[in-house]
Parts: structure tokens; sequence; C-alpha cells
């Protein structure tokens, strides 16, 4: 999922100070860099339609507060990086820890777990 | 119809593509059998050959290049090579013929091949800038990236200046030793900008049939990964240490995907990857040595195919639809 800048700036305001609705961040992102009030409107329905961001209406105007928790967001995140190269490599500008190793089985896990036992005995056997 | 040095120019591209798809067709052929053959010989070895067998085809094109174009150009000193292959319009170029729709479809080719991974690689740069800009993280004295996530991966990302991820989730259940077997695997990644390698090596195996194509990624990528766990084993001394570690992430893995998701990579060669690695650790490099001189004969043989192919292809078409 792409997000502009000014998106991530919106997001990271929304986790910190809680839902608010397009005035209350547009008070806040005027201080700070500018902008109008339908550019934070716009973001914040951009952030919404991505599904980053819920709302509901209060009185007139739409009440945003984030769909996800930072460390949600930041897990589907790196599952997202990561799941670009756990099937085959697919992803060439990573190289992963443990790549590729979902896609074992319990059986085959623990048959992997004997061998390594074996091998772990075998010194001494001699 | 284009003459002189543009003409020699269309030319020279439209003998390199003939010999370059001549090449991929045959090698991707011998790839399909031949590519277990290539366990019998260490990571490293490997790791080289793979490169060799996705590099082949454009050096082989060049060969043809100079094969076919030198004996029009030095007519006098070259007859002897004129004599058996020759591309007779050397400095004529004309589009509407089979050359110039090679020409077209290569270009489309290639075109599309290169925005497809362009595309790709700026979405994992905009992921991976991202994370940057949201994970809270610490990092190690090895610049080490630490994120505070429960979630347990460990992975290297960037392609000119690599940098190493590891979430707290994955080190608070490893015990210390794993952990620095981890830190040692993915600093292996960095220090050998693995990303750019695998990067790079995905774009020339991007012009082999799709299937071949995976294959050669797979076997690559199992060759950087035996030569990082090999690399944390020098370090740490304890091959059964690098294999439970190893083991012990993919248990972790296994236990925080989703079983929809197992079932949808559980294919031959992923399963394989884990065993491969771990046997690898185990039982030791194989001993095979280089292949030189198998190598030599074998890319001379490549080289004389391959311009002859393109001289037949050549004349074939000439004689047949006259251009």
């Amino acid at each position: 999922m792409q997000l502009g800048e000014l998106e991530k700036m919106v997001l990271e305001y929304l986790w910190d100070q809680g839902p608010a609705d397009a005035k209350r961040v547009h008070t806040h992102f005027e201080k700070l860099r500018g902008g109008s009030l339908n550019t934070i409107q716009s973001t914040l329905d951009r952030l919404f339609k991505k599904g980053i961001l819920a709302r509901e209406k209060q009185s007139h105007a739409y009440q945003y507060r984030c769909a996800v928790n930072r460390d949600q967001f930041i897990g589907r995140l790196i599952n997202d990086i990561t799941d670009d190269f756990s099937i085959g490599g697919k992803n060439p500008l990573l190289a992963a820890f443990a790549s590729m190793s979902s896609s074992l089985d319990r059986e085959q896990l623990d048959e992997l777990e004997r061998l390594i036992e074996k091998s772990r005995a075998e010194p001494h056997k001699e | 119809m284009i003459y002189n040095a543009l003409g020699l120019t269309l030319n020279v591209i439209t003998i390199g593509i003939t010999s370059l798809w001549v090449a991929i067709v045959l090698i991707s052929v011998l790839t399909s059998f031949g590519l277990r053959y290539f366990n019998s010989f260490n990571a490293g070895i490997r790791a080289r050959l793979l490169w060799l067998v996705v590099i082949l085809p454009w050096g082989v094109a060049v060969a043809s290049i100079f094969l076919l174009i030198g004996p029009e150009i030095f007519q006098y000193r070259l007859d002897w090579l004129r004599s058996i292959v020759h591309w007779h319009h050397a400095y004529t170029f004309q589009i509407a013929s089979w050359h110039g729709v090679l020409l077209m479809t290569f270009s489309g080719t290639f075109l599309a091949v290169s925005i497809t991974k362009f595309t790709a690689a700026l979405k994992t740069s905009s992921r991976l800038s991202q994370l940057q800009y949201f994970s809270v993280s610490e990092e190690l004295n090895d610049g080490i990236q630490l994120i505070d996530i429960e979630s347990p991966q460990a992975f290297t990302a960037g392609l000119f200046y690599p940098r190493v991820y590891i979430t707290k989730g994955l080190r608070d259940v490893l015990s210390e030793d794993s952990f620095t077997v981890v830190r040692q695997h993915e600093t292996a990644h960095r220090l050998r900008r693995d990303p750019l390698r695998k990067y790079a090596f995905s774009l020339l195996a991007l012009f082999f049939p799709k299937s071949i194509g995976t294959k050669l990624n797979q076997a690559f990528s199992l060759s950087l990964e035996q030569l990082a766990d090999q690399y944390a084993l020098k370090l740490v001394g304890d091959k059964t240490l690098v294999s439970k570690t190893i083991l012990n992430v993919a248990r972790l893995n296994t236990r925080h995907n989703s079983s929809t998701k197992l079932s949808n990579v559980a294919c031959g060669f992923t399963s394989n990857s884990l065993q491969l690695r771990i046997r690898y650790l185990l039982d030791g490099d194989p001993v095979m040595p280089f292949p030189l001189a198998k190598l030599l004969v074998f890319i001379v043989a490549m080289i004389s195919v391959c311009t002859l192919s393109v001289d037949f292809i050549h004349h074939s078409m000439e004689r047949l639809f006259s251009h």
C-alpha cells in the first residue's frame, strides 16, 4: 500500500491524538505546514478508502479514527514485505532468515529436528 | 531502407537478439533437466554457475555478433570464417522485414520487463520507507534495526545500502546463541549486498521462460542463504546450533502464518529449501571442484551452435520469404 507524505503524517497524528474530524486535523497541520482544509479532507478520505481509517458521521462532519493500531499496521507492512519473497523468492530485493520456510508442515519440521538431534549425537558415538 | 552506421547498428542488434533467443531456448532446455547437477557443488560454486547460466546468453549474443559481422567488415582477413557464417548485408537494414519484426518484438518485451521490475522495486522501496517512518526501532551496535513488534521476522533489505531488520518478537523468543546466529546470518547478507545480487540476477532470469526463471531464482536464493548460513557457522562454530535456529525460526513462522497462507505456498521447491539448508549444514560442503574445463567446452559449443543457428535462420528466412 502506497502512502504519500501527508497521509503518513495524518496517520501518525491520529495514532497519537486519537479520533478527530477534518477541521481539527487541519488546525494542527495548518500551523505545521500550511495547506487547505480540502487537502486534509481528501487525505482523510483516501486513508479511509485504503482501509486504514474508519469514520462515522457526527452531526455534519465525519469523525475519523485509525482502523488499525500502529503495531498492527507495521506487522501488516512487514508481512507484505516478507510475503513477497516467501513464495519462491518472488521479491528479489530482500534476503530473509527463514525465507521460504513457512511452507513446511509440522511433520516435516519434526523430521528435520530428528535429523539435527541425530547429528548432534553422532560425535559422542565415536 | 536504412544504410551505413545506423544500418550496421540495427543489424548488430538483430543478430544479438536472434542469438540471445537461441541461447535462452537451449539453456532453458538444459537447465530444466540439469539444474539438480548443480547440487553437487558447494554454495559458492553453485552461485557462480547460476550467474553463468543467466549471463551466458548475453555473452553468446556478443560473440555471435563478432563472428557474423566480422567477416563482412574484415572481408580479406577473415575469408575462412566468411565461408562458414556471415551476414551479407551488414550496412543495410530493412525495417519492413523479419529483422524489423524481431527488433520491435524484443524492444516491446524489453520495455515491459524493465517496467515490471522497476515497478516492483519501487513498491518494495515504498514499503521499506514506510517501515522506517512508522516503526519504533532501536539500532543495535552492529547497525541492525530492532523493530518493536511481535511478529517474528528477520530480513535484510535495500539495494545499495542494505539494512538488517529483526523484530523484538523474534529476539524475545530466541536464546542468546540463536539470536547471534540470526544476526550473523543477516549481517552476511548485508555485507555481501545480497539484495542487490538477487535483484540483478532476477533481471537476467526474467528473459527465460517463467518456470525456468523461477527455478533459477530459487536456486540462486538458496545458494545465498546457504552462504549466509556458512558465515554464521564460521562465527559460532556449531552446525547443530545454526540448523536448530533455522528450524526454530521456521516453526515460529509456521505458527504465525494462517493456514490459508500455508496452503498457498506449499509447493515442491519451497518445502525443500529449508531441508536443503539444514542438510547442507549437517552434511558439510560438497567437495566437487569448479568444472572449468567442462565449462569452457560448453561455452565454445554454445557460441558455435548459436552462431550457426543465427546464420541458418537468416538464410532460411531469406530463401523462403525474401525478407
